[in-house]
């Protein structure tokens, strides 16, 4: 795909997602600074804990008490149907004004196919549902479209008339996908979709992804901690670690010179199959608590090359070369 | 290897009941004939498959927890199964297992110290209570975690990877010759993952511990070394050191499995496209042919009509396959 002059579909700017618990904030998102363009898959990569699920249940308008939106912007570049773009603050719109972008604007595949689909109505029926709640359509075309998306994912058009409990974990992954693609979303959010599966599964739902992004032209915003899986798929990958950003880049810069300490320390425990067994040490300590981050950059105190000024100022996310964004005071 | 294994299973074989269409009710063999031997000499060996493939029903035979079908566990020589309670003791200090669900071992009312106490009181390591105090903070050392980070707190007040460290660190106690681990790392993160793996190897290197090691991801069995088995539906299809196994893949389904793991290289993505039919499991009690002939690129007529041998295609390399027939057929005996 063309890498340049891509336009920016969604624009987060100093976005702060807590949870308000009896000891006080759990900054889970913590003044968090990202861009996806239009048409790419974009792969959010980090730690369980790090704050990617509630950052996308956030972009989602799903937070649900005791998280809360504490700050921030999420600008969203919609597609009408006339071909215009709108314009929108996702965050400022009122809960019930949400609803015109779910499913046709932006739609989501979780990680848990498995509990999603309901086990009394026919796939059909449930996905007819979407297209009833979110479109005009008429029976007979959504009928045809519900056909297609099946397709699309390498599924036969009778999976349409089964039920989940008759469908393989893989199959009902790929249900959750054509479900999610059927209105033709500008964005798709994928949160962790293959970790339950098989490694030959995944691959081939990998590969479907990457034929439906060029088939509709859609974004895909990709969410898991395995960094093999974004060399695979993402075009541009983001490291999240303690609610913010730390690198963001074309995937393959990324993973070949990673350049925020944390970034190296994840590309060096990526195992290498068949290659030089060597040891890794992996990260000393744990992940901190989102309640109280350390001071400064929140990743100093598990950080190798540390400067004194790591502890007081946290650093910016800041554009080092043309597309490749590092917040590390190594290279402020 | 002429002495005694430690731990042998010997054509094991465990069948389930599912019901099947109105009354019928089918037999499926989640672990069907498998054969394996632990030794005195340390050793890893990673048990490798998909889900359902008879992974976790077989650990949980070696442990004594699941009387098999048919096949026998043997524990220094002794059938486990026909042994009483009372019997097991030994086995049961010198096997020790870690499971998947970090928080689900433990006794959510109880501190976290308790499993390391009951550890030292149930199998007589100490009456003093100061000593008992200082094995645990030792044990805690060693699998890299800070006493006063853990002692004293709840289950559900560490993350998943302490939880699993604690699990070690009982095993560092009781110092067993074999460790069964089940999927120990799947629900722990990256970073975490390599020093969980690390203390593996070091049991093994320091304390001559031995490990089967369950996992359905290939690169951590690479990772910790050893031997491997590849199952595929109950049946093991291909054994051997993972270093040939995996530079050398003899049986279609562990060469299949090897190409589906994404490469951390963007600049080796993968060109072939590939398709995946689902194939249901084999229902019906199919025993005479190839576990994998469904999917199997290159099955022949006699792949649905044989259950294949195990042939040794290399010194010490085994695979379940009729393309290599040419090859000694491995006997197996007790």
């Amino acid at each position: 795909m063309a890498e340049q002059n891509l336009k920016t579909l969604l624009t987060l700017k100093n976005l702060n997602i807590w949870y308000a618990t009896e000891r006080g904030e759990s900054k889970a998102v913590n003044g968090l600074d990202l861009e996806i363009l239009r048409g790419e898959i974009f792969g959010l990569a980090g730690e369980s804990g790090c704050g990617k699920s509630t950052l996308i249940t956030g972009v989602m308008r799903l937070t649900k008490l005791p998280a809360h939106v504490q700050s921030g912007e999420a600008i969203f570049h919609a597609s009408r149907e006339n071909g215009q773009e709108q314009v929108v603050d996702l965050l400022k719109l009122d809960p019930g004004a949400m609803r015109p972008y779910r499913w046709r604007n932006i739609s989501y595949i979780p990680q848990s196919a498995m509990n999603v689909l309901n086990p009394v109505l026919k796939v059909e029926d449930q996905i007819a549902d979407v297209i009833r709640a979110h479109s005009s359509m008429s029976k007979k075309e959504a009928q045809a479209r519900i056909g297609d998306c099946l397709e699309m994912v390498g599924l036969s058009k009778k999976v349409a008339l089964m039920y989940a409990h008759e469908l393989s974990g893989g199959m009902k992954q790929r249900v959750t996908i054509a479900a999610a693609i059927v209105l033709k979303p500008d964005l798709l959010i994928a949160d962790e979709p293959t970790t339950a599966l098989d490694v030959n599964v995944q691959r081939v739902i990998l590969q479907e992804l990457t034929d439906i992004r060029e088939r509709l032209g859609l974004t895909i915003l990709y969410v898991t901690h395995d960094m093999a899986v974004h060399a695979q798929l993402s075009d541009r990958v983001g490291i999240m670690y303690a609610g913010g950003i730390m690198e963001v880049g074309k995937t393959s810069d990324v993973l070949s010179e990673p350049l925020h300490p944390y970034s190296q320390a994840l590309v060096e425990a990526i195992p290498d199959i068949g290659g030089e067994r060597r040891r890794i040490e992996g990260l000393p300590g744990a992940v901190p608590s989102p309640l109280n981050w350390p001071p400064g950059c929140a990743f100093h105190p598990r950080c190798k090359r540390m400067l004194p000024i790591c502890q007081e100022k946290r650093p910016d996310l800041r554009e080092l070369k043309p597309g490749r964004l590092v917040a590390c005071h190594l290279y402020q | 290897m002429s002495n005694q294994p430690i731990l042998q299973a010997l054509n094991l074989t465990k069948e389930f009941v599912v019901p099947g269409e109105g009354l019928r009710r089918h037999h499926i063999a989640a672990v069907d004939q498998v054969s394996m031997e632990m030794y005195e000499k340390p050793t890893i060996i990673s048990l490798v498959g998909e889900s359902g493939s008879g992974k976790t029903t077989f650990s949980r035979m070696l442990l004594g927890l699941t009387p098999p079908t048919d096949g026998k566990v043997f524990y220094m020589g002794k059938d486990l199964f026909q042994q009483k309670r009372g019997e097991r003791l030994d086995f049961y200090r010198k096997v020790q297992p870690v499971f998947q669900d970090p928080y689900g071992i433990y006794n959510p009312f109880y501190k976290i110290e308790r499993v390391l106490q009951l550890a030292i009181k149930n199998f007589n390591l100490t009456t003093n209570q100061d000593e008992a105090q200082t094995m645990i903070e030792e044990a805690l050392r060693a699998v890299d975690l800070r006493p006063a980070d853990v002692i004293g707190r709840y289950p559900h007040q560490l993350s998943g990877g302490q939880n699993q460290r604690v699990m070690l660190a009982r095993i560092y106690l009781l110092k067993p010759k074999i460790i069964i681990a089940d999927e120990p790392v799947s629900m722990i993160d990256v970073a975490i993952r390599t020093l969980f793996l690390n203390i593996l190897i070091d049991f093994r290197d320091k304390f001559d511990i031995s490990c089967l090691f369950i996992t359905h991801n290939l690169s951590t069995a690479y990772y910790v070394g050893g031997q491997m088995m590849v199952l595929c539906f109950g049946r093991a299809v291909e054994t051997g050191v993972i270093d040939q196994v995996i530079q050398k893949p003899y049986h279609p389904y562990t060469q299949q499995l090897l190409q589906s793991i994404p490469s951390a290289d963007p600049r080796k993505r993968w060109t072939e496209r590939v398709n995946l039919e689902y194939v249901e499991r084999p229902l019906t009690h199919d025993r005479d042919k190839c576990s994998y002939v469904a999917r199997c690129p290159k099955a022949m007529p006699v792949c649905s009509q044989q259950r294949p041998p195990e042939y040794e295609v290399e010194p010490g390399h085994y695979a379940t396959c009729f393309l290599y027939q040419d090859r000694p057929v491995h006997q197996i005996s007790a």
